[in-house]
């Protein structure tokens, strides 16, 4: 091939050779990384506890295995290695389909394995708290109990709905069927909005008799006596007739328009139904979690989730990064403990917290306008090293400060939300385990922001933003000033952050320089690249996945995981993803086709600045 | 017939999913002077920056003095003796004239105050101006300076893209003498051009380029009185 | 006034080291190695254990002193560059393989501090430790008030014969020539037969070990610590674009500058901590009025 290139045998070259040690040595750091923790007295002890314990032979094989396994794909793809014909993928993939053809029960069983799998992970996170290392016999504590069979119900409904169509359509109902009519789609909807409700009621205790379906029933646990149950049925009856209508409609329309919708779009209905069932996933779901989820899905998902979303309009749409993130997170907290009186200074008036919101984006957004306009001026690619100095400020600020932030030792107590009306009077619970009402309350400032950014996305906004994305010298010339929608962004983050600290400061009270600490912000950050960046969705999944996998993993560590271990696991992670899955787990189509176009030499995918000049071999 | 010094067998180039060059054949033989004509986006530039191995073809094969070069980084392939002078000059601005030079005997070791004196009688201007920021020439220096810099690596091939753009007449007609003049010390040079009608002059052979392959292919002065070719790019009826 | 002021010049005489790390990848790949605080720390922490290992005994000679004090310094030098080298493969070069957006390169950069940081600070434990002392503690100057310890000299003669070594192998060596000629445009130097990947890599490297020997100097003034890196580092990249990122002689002006701008004022308001928000002060007021620094940018094209 080249020069100076000496034989190998089996046609393997240099490359070859570095992937697989690269595998080996790839096994053998994971195998590090998940042995026990170290200290300076003894420094050698951590590595000689991982690489001569048993467990690194599972992650050395694994990363030989792996390495094995890429070298047959590149030597197969570079044509050098024929292998046998039964075992080449499209050969495999061939008799895949054949199989499936055949047989279609067959995906239908491996989706309802899968579907099972998923539905006993999600009863084992919603079961009892188990410490750490769970014995077999916690395990199959968590699994067997009427909720866990709940959950395997409603994963597998789908499954079954599917297949009772196919059947359906197989049999061809004659026009005017009861399948066919709406009066049953208007059945189908109650029936499920009930078997949903019987099977998904949080209410229900772990085993279930009979007697608990009865209006007689013991009075804490009786079916019907819970208003979520009749919710589920009017949603089924409501969805169904939604279906009815926009079925007819859509009926009318092709019969009067020639021109249908492009198929890849989904359509309006489709999206609404998509939208109102997250929505009553996320309002119905938290009731079954148990106590411990119950707080953690407020202070430690619900509020990162919310600053992932604001941090996904400064990297995902404005194309910018941000490290300091946090800082305006401590913003609006300190923000709500001044204005709550809980600082050692005392502002002029108290406020009640839902007023300090708005105060605290005020604040939030000045802040970063102040900090955007000198740094996005000139070069997008400073505004990442200022804001990690700006949060590292921040941060430093609030511990030392102690006349004004009571430092290192913490605030008193900053108030919480209330209503105090004539007539209504509602305070709610800082409760530290099992109490909702605060996820509530972000939940209801969560939606607005998430429509608002949405729409701020599909606007004049959104697209002046991916103009400087893909191409700032041209946006220029169309009349767009790259340095006002930079800033409008980056304070847009700014403030959503701030809104995010007013928010978790009202549960927490007392406020402690630590829980503002710089890694939060690149916490936030991974949170919105593992999820995909400029995509709304990927981020709600990614930042909900990720703060999950971190929680679960402190009380259920199968390795030997600290908290203090998980940026380990994150900078690799955020490594990994860059080189394989920039676009991210559920990536927004326009950034994917952006970075293949910069790849290709077509464009740009980010507002930093020129790109970058490498070689190209 | 001489032998064949550079073949380009059914290559394709993608830019992201985008083809830029699809089943491109050709060669180029030992001593010659070959010109790829065609109009913006024809894919002439791609087609140098691939036989320079800046880009990696997708698929087919790139021969040079019987070597399979298909996949070689550009760099090793000045050790194989081609010399790519880029679109633009792209000379290196903040170095002095005989820095960029140097810069061009990077791959060679020992002694090439020759090769200075050579490149000096070749393009004088340079000579007086051997102290001077590469930054600071004028167009028509900064393109001898990219061609002698491309020298210097004393090339077998000599792959020029756009010699004439954004130059006087007067000084493109001394640069086309200039390749005629290295040609006739034995390099052979691969020329791609806007401007045809010079091309074909000082050219033996060309390809007419469109839309990524090869529309035709003659003896130069067989397509300079083509008549398509007269009304497609040389502009003449 | 006078010791704050010697103070921010020794002070600042590390940082210059840290921030050269930053001005020649910057020049050449035109990013922020945000990775390079590790590199500060890892250098940092092979000093500690090679002198942890070597001053075993209670007392040693004056030459002896001098010979551990070389030996630590080449030892975290070493690990630095090589650390640096290991970044760049790892975090850098499969994107630039891919000709990926830069944006990419920053997020891939923080992934790989993380993962350094917390790796160390998983293997060797999260407390920090100081580093035995290879200088006598009994030599001190007093020029015009301001005292001079022994450090502080070694600090000194170190700083100015690595920049010595690394101006002078960057404007007149080979590899420098190649260094600045993929500075300057990375795909006609390959035209001229660069391997610009060795380039790049040989720029991580001198970089690296420049920062790894700042890490000894920090953890001999400070302590050895997982997180030790990222203040320092944070200051260098200010004293970088102080001085002007992308030049060497700014990288040096730059950090002695900045640390007597950030050491003069705490003489007044007596807080230490009030040092690092001095620092970003003076980096965002640099940006502000002159985003060139003060020698403006040398070694590459102007962005």
């Amino acid at each position: 091939m080249s020069i100076n290139e000496r034989k190998w045998p089996l046609g393997l070259d240099k490359d070859d050779l570095r992937l697989a040690v690269t595998c080996f040595f790839g096994g053998l750091l994971l195998a590090v990384m998940t042995g026990p923790e170290g200290n300076l007295s003894s420094p050698g002890f951590a590595f000689q506890h991982s690489i001569f314990s048993s467990h690194v032979y599972g992650f050395v094989i694994f990363g030989l295995l792996l390495g094995a396994l890429s070298v047959t794909r590149r030597k197969s793809k570079m044509g050098v290695w024929e292998l046998p014909v039964s075992l080449r993928l499209v050969t495999v993939k061939e008799k895949i389909r054949t199989l499936t053809n055949t047989y279609p029960a067959i995906i239908f069983g491996v989706v309802a394995f899968i579907a099972l799998i998923a539905a006993l992970l999600v009863a084992d996170f919603t079961g009892p708290l188990v410490p750490n290392k769970l014995s077999f016999g916690q395990l199959l504590h968590q699994f067997v109990n009427s909720r866990t069979y709940g959950y395997i119900s409603i994963a597998e409904a789908p499954l079954v709905i599917r297949l009772v169509r196919t059947r359906l359509k197989k049999s061809t109902p004659a026009q005017g069927s009861i399948f066919s009519s709406n009066v049953a789609t208007v059945i189908y909807g109650l029936v499920g909005g009930f078997l949903f409700a019987l099977f998904a009621d949080p209410w229900l205790p772990p085993r279930f008799r009979w007697s608990y379906f009865t209006f007689g029933g013991p009075s804490n646990n009786a079916f019907f006596h819970h208003w979520t149950t009749y919710l589920w049925i009017v949603m089924g009856g409501l969805l169904a007739g939604r279906y009815i209508f926009v079925k007819t409609s859509d009926i009318r329309r092709a019969k009067t328009q020639r021109f249908r919708r492009p198929r890849a779009e989904v359509s309006a209905s489709t999206r609404f139904v998509m939208y109102a069932g997250c929505l009553f996933v996320a309002v119905e779901a938290p009731k079954y979690l148990n106590a411990f989820w119950q707080s953690t899905i407020y202070q430690q998902i619900g509020i990162f989730v919310l600053l992932a979303i604001g941090l996904n309009v400064v990297i995902g749409f404005a194309g910018l990064l941000d490290l300091g993130y946090v800082a305006f997170y401590a913003l609006g907290a300190y923000t709500n403990a001044y204005f709550t009186g809980a600082l050692p200074i005392h502002p002029p008036f108290i406020l009640n917290t839902f007023f300090v919101v708005p105060i605290a984006v005020i604040v939030a957004m000045l802040a970063g306008v102040l900090l955007g306009l000198p740094t996005l001026r000139l070069r997008g690619d400073y505004l990442a090293i200022v804001t990690l100095g700006f949060g590292e400020i921040v941060y430093v600020l609030i511990s030392n400060l102690t006349s004004v932030t009571d430092g290192a030792g913490g605030t008193g107590p900053a108030g919480g939300f209330s209503i105090n009306l004539p007539g209504i009077h509602y305070a709610w619970s800082a409760a530290l385990t099992g109490d909702l009402s605060y996820y509530y309350l972000l939940l209801g400032f969560m939606v607005p922001i998430l429509f608002l950014f949405t729409s701020l996305n599909n606007s004049r906004v959104g697209r002046s933003w991916a103009a400087i994305r893909e191409d700032e010298v041209a946006a220029t010339s169309l009349g767009i000033n790259p340095l006002k929608y930079k800033v409008m962004a980056f304070a847009i983050g700014a403030s959503t952050s701030g809104v995010a600290g007013v928010l978790s400061s009202a549960k927490l009270g007392a406020l402690f320089p630590s829980d503002f600490a710089l890694q939060l912000s690149i916490f936030v950050v991974i949170l919105v690249i593992f999820g995909g960046m400029g995509s709304i969705v990927g981020v709600l999944v990614g930042a909900a996945f990720l703060n999950w996998v971190t929680q679960y993993l402190i009380f259920h560590s199968f390795i030997d995981y600290q908290d203090a271990d998980k940026f380990m696991y994150f900078g690799a992670l955020l490594i990994l993803a860059m080189i394989f899955r920039p676009q991210g787990l559920v990536p927004s189509k326009r950034r994917v086709r952006e970075f293949e176009d910069e790849e290709a030499g077509l464009g740009s995918a980010d507002a930093l600045g020129t790109a970058v000049e490498g070689p190209l071999s | 017939m001489s032998t064949e010094l550079l073949s380009v067998q059914h290559v394709e180039v993608r830019y992201g999913p985008v083809p830029a060059i699809r089943d491109l054949n050709f060669n180029v033989n030992e001593g010659e002077i070959v010109t790829l004509l065609g109009a913006n986006g024809a894919g002439k530039t791609t087609t140098l920056r691939m036989v320079s191995g800046l880009h990696r073809p997708f698929s087919g094969t790139v021969t040079f003095n019987e070597e399979n070069i298909t996949t070689t980084p550009a760099f090793k392939l000045v050790d194989l003796g081609m010399s790519h002078v880029p679109e633009g000059r792209r000379i290196f601005a903040t170095m002095t004239v005989l820095e960029n030079l140097e810069m061009g005997a990077y791959r060679r070791k020992g002694n090439y105050s020759d090769e200075f004196d050579h490149i000096f009688k070749l393009f004088p201007v340079l000579g007086e101006r051997r102290k001077q920021l590469g930054g600071t020439l004028s167009g028509g220096e900064q393109q001898m300076l990219a061609i002698g810099r491309a020298l210097m690596a004393k090339p077998k091939l000599l792959l020029l893209d756009e010699p004439s753009l954004g130059l006087a007449p007067k000084i493109i007609a001394s640069i086309f003498e200039i390749i005629t003049q290295i040609r006739s010390e034995g390099v052979t040079v691969l020329l791609v051009e806007q401007n045809a009608n010079q091309a074909l002059k000082i050219a033996d052979r060309g390809y007419v380029l469109e839309n990524g392959h090869v529309l035709y292919e003659d003896a130069a002065s067989a397509l300079l009185n083509d008549d398509r070719i007269k009304k497609a790019y040389l502009g003449t009826e | 006034m006078a010791s704050f002021f010697v103070l921010g010049i020794f002070t600042g005489l590390i940082y210059s080291m840290v921030a050269l790390g930053y001005t020649l990848v910057y020049g050449v790949l035109r990013l922020i190695n945000f990775a390079h605080s590790e590199v500060l720390m890892t250098g940092a922490f092979a000093g500690y254990f090679f002198l942890h290992y070597s001053m075993t005994g209670t007392s040693f000679s004056t030459p002896f002193r001098f010979l551990l004090l070389i030996g630590a310094i080449a030892v975290s030098g070493i690990v630095g560059a090589v650390l640096a080298v290991v970044i760049e493969r790892f975090a850098y070069r499969p994107l630039r393989r891919r000709n990926a957006p830069k944006l990419t390169y920053l997020i891939s950069a923080i992934g790989a501090s993380y993962f350094i940081l917390n790796f160390v600070g998983k293997e060797f434990g999260r407390d920090p430790t100081a580093t035995p002392q290879p200088i006598t503690q009994n030599f001190n100057v007093t020029i015009f008030g301001g005292q001079i310890s022994a450090f502080d000299i070694s600090v000194l003669v170190v700083t100015l014969i690595l920049f010595f070594i690394t101006n002078t192998l960057v404007s007149h060596s080979k590899i420098g020539r190649s260094i600045r000629a993929v500075a300057q445009d990375s795909e006609t130097a390959s035209l001229m037969g660069v391997d610009v990947n060795t380039t790049i890599a040989s720029t991580f490297a001198i970089g690296g070990f420049m920062g790894g020997v700042a890490g000894l100097f920090i953890g001999m003034s400070a302590q050895v610590s997982y997180n030790m890196g990222f203040t320092p580092a944070l200051l260098a990249f200010t004293a970088a674009v102080l001085g002007g990122i992308g030049n060497i002689k700014g990288a040096l002006i730059g950090g002695v500058v900045l640390g007597i701008l950030m050491y003069v004022p705490i003489y007044w308001i007596h807080q230490p901590f009030y040092e690092p928000v001095i620092g970003f002060g003076v980096l965002v007021l640099v940006l502000l009025f002159r985003p060139t620094g003060l020698l403006g940018e040398a070694l590459g094209r102007s962005a």
